[in-house]
């Protein structure tokens, strides 16, 4: 290595959940961060993804995916494919 | 396999280049790297919402196989989302500064400040240091995220020259910092009940599309609030879609604005589509009178005085992306490998953000998105993770929240998949909307997102 000093700056990284195996979870998740905060912990009034189960984040995101409802989760719900949203909840879910 | 290979066979290149530059390269055990694991260098240029992102999600990737240096203007970066409301008093420039220098430290990695340009030939890039000094950086790729620069009448640069931006006589406002200070002084100072604010919007693409409707907006609400009366005229370049209504010209959140510019505001608010800016002038300085010299769809020419000017000049990508020579003659923004960002010129340099072209809007909520997707496809090309598989395709996704009042905001938000076919983000229909009407809880959750943004792109 040349030169930086990693070690705190690596142990912090390394508690914010660095890539998982070879499904892109990781990447997919982290474009829920902009509106539910890094790693999915909100600073306020968005709710928190970090740490729930899988089945839960998955299972509200295919209910809002079908329902016609006009309100941002919903919009951003029917981004996904079915295997993008398996993904994404078993990411979120290993962020406890 | 063959991505290690490819690599080791690079890095024999960069050591190669470095040498012949004069310069001691860093990295240069070429024999040894079996033995020691390779480390790349990526550095990223541009403190905003893409250069930020994209900094912190290549360190957290690709941990200590990616070492990266940030470069940016100045160690702070002022948010233009949320700048709106600098206008009226609801937020501070400081509260909208982000240190880049602490954020890097937190990260692990390094920042520069100072004006950087690429030397594709030497693979080196050259920052200059307010000082006149100068730091050499060698790298294996450079992502750039200079954000945008503008293509300025002759006039309103001629009316504007040799001032600083705090006291321009025609600001833009549109890169928060002192240009904004400016904006608010100029309204605070309009007279009560019978000034006029003129606001031009550029032909599309912008940066942020609902942004100038939504900074007509908040005007017109401290001229109805505060001045108890005034008056926005808006000359937007734009056409209009359907030519029996005018208001198809609005570049974003149609139903939102139209029905603020008719409704709350129908008294305050005129909007006027088809109109291309030929000239501006102004007497008495910052805060004196000035005119806009518009010519209208019907070949007509209209001069309007008035007490704020405020021009959003056409727009093209940061200078850095024209001096690099990433951008084809004729166009304005850099093509790119819309899955990776590389540019089609120079598969080593990646250009996210408003400074490259795609139909992704220009954007700071997408800038944060379209990092993360070049972060990890120059992870994955280092052989750092494995490629990806054909499921595993670009996702992406834009969110803009606009104040309409003091009290109420509206958003708009859309999702966009790479398409194999056209090589292109496309845009997921099912996934566009807008809010239904602007509400204090829409009010609200801007902030809140606004938060968790800043927090994401920013580290704070
Ligand atoms: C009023 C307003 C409201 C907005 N609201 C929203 C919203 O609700 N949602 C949304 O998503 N977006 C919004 N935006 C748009 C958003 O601010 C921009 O799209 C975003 O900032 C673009 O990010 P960027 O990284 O491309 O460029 P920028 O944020 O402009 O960052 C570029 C950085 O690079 C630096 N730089 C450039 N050249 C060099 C060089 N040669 N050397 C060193 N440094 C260099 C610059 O100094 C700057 O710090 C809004 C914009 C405005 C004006
Ligand atoms: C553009 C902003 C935005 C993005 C991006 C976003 N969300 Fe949301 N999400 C929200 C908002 C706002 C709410 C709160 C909805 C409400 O209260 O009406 C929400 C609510 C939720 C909820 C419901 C929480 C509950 O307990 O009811 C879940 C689950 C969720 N989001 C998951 C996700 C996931 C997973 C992603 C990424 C794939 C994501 N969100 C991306 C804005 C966003």
């Amino acid at each position: 290595m040349t030169g930086y000093r990693y070690s705190a700056a690596l142990a912090l990284l390394a508690l914010a959940a660095p890539y998982a195996a070879a499904d892109n979870g990781a990447l997919l998740a982290s474009q829920c961060y902009q509106c539910h905060g890094p790693n999915g912990r909100s600073k306020g009034e968005i709710d928190t993804i970090a740490g729930k189960s899988a089945s839960d984040i998955y299972g509200d995101m295919r209910e809002m995916q079908q329902k016609p409802d006009v309100d941002i989760m919903h919009a951003q719900a029917r981004i996904y494919t079915d295997a993008e949203l398996r993904a994404i909840a078993n990411y979120l879910a290993t962020l406890r | 396999m063959d991505i290690k290979r490819r690599n080791l066979l690079r890095f024999a290149g960069l050591g190669a280049a470095a040498t012949a530059a004069g310069i001691a390269p860093t990295l240069t055990r070429v024999g040894a790297v079996e033995a020691a694991p390779v480390v790349r260098k990526v550095v990223v240029i541009g403190g905003g919402f893409g250069g930020s992102t994209v900094a912190k999600y290549l360190k957290l990737w690709g941990q200590a196989q990616v070492e990266v240096t940030h470069v940016s203007l100045a160690s702070t970066y002022v948010s233009p989302i949320l700048s709106n409301l600098v206008l009226n008093g609801q937020k501070s420039l400081a509260s909208l500064t982000f240190n880049l220098q602490t954020a890097a430290t937190k990260l692990g990695i390094r920042f520069v400040a100072g004006s950087a340009a690429i030397d594709r030939g030497a693979r080196l890039v050259r920052v200059t240091h307010d000082n006149g000094t100068e730091t050499l950086l060698d790298y294996d790729k450079v992502v750039l995220s200079p954000g945008i620069a503008f293509n300025t009448l002759p006039s309103m640069l001629a009316a504007n020259r040799g001032i600083a931006g705090g006291k321009l006589p025609i600001p833009h406002a549109w890169q928060a910092g002192p240009q904004v200070g400016n904006l608010k002084a100029q309204i605070d100072r309009m007279p009560s009940s019978s000034g006029v604010f003129v606001l031009c919007i550029p032909k599309a693409p912008y940066r942020c599309p609902p942004g100038p409707y939504e900074r007509a907006c908040v005007v017109a609400d401290i001229l109805k609030r505060v001045k108890r009366g005034g008056r926005v005229v808006i000359f937007d370049a734009n056409a209009p879609t359907n030519p029996a209504d005018k208001y198809t010209a609005i570049q974003a959140e149609q139903h939102t604005f139209s029905t603020a510019f008719t409704g709350a505001y129908g008294s305050i608010v005129e909007y006027v589509p088809n109109a291309t800016l030929l000239e501006v002038g102004t007497t008495g300085g910052q805060f004196g009178t000035k005119t806009a010299r518009v010519r209208l769809g019907d070949g007509s020419v209209r001069t309007q005085t008035c007490n704020v000017l405020n021009v959003l000049p056409e727009h093209k990508a940061g200078a850095i992306a024209f001096a690099a020579d990433l951008i084809p003659v004729g166009q304005r923004f850099v093509p790119v490998d819309q899955q990776s960002y590389a540019s089609l010129a120079d598969p080593d340099i990646h250009v996210i953000g408003d400074a490259h072209d795609s139909k992704q809007p220009k954007a700071g909520h997408v800038a944060n998105s379209e990092a993360k997707v070049c972060a990890d496809a120059i992870v994955r090309e280092f052989g750092i993770l494995p490629p990806r598989t054909a499921e595993e395709v670009p996702v992406t996704n834009s969110a803009c929240y606009s104040p309409i009042s003091s009290t109420t905001a509206s958003w708009l938000t859309v999702g966009f998949r790479y398409d194999p076919v056209s090589r292109q983000m496309v845009r997921i229909d099912a996934s566009l909307a807008e809010a239904e009407q602007p509400s204090g809880d829409n009010y609200k959750m801007m902030l809140a997102w606004a938060n968790n943004l800043f927090a994401d792109t920013f580290s704070v």
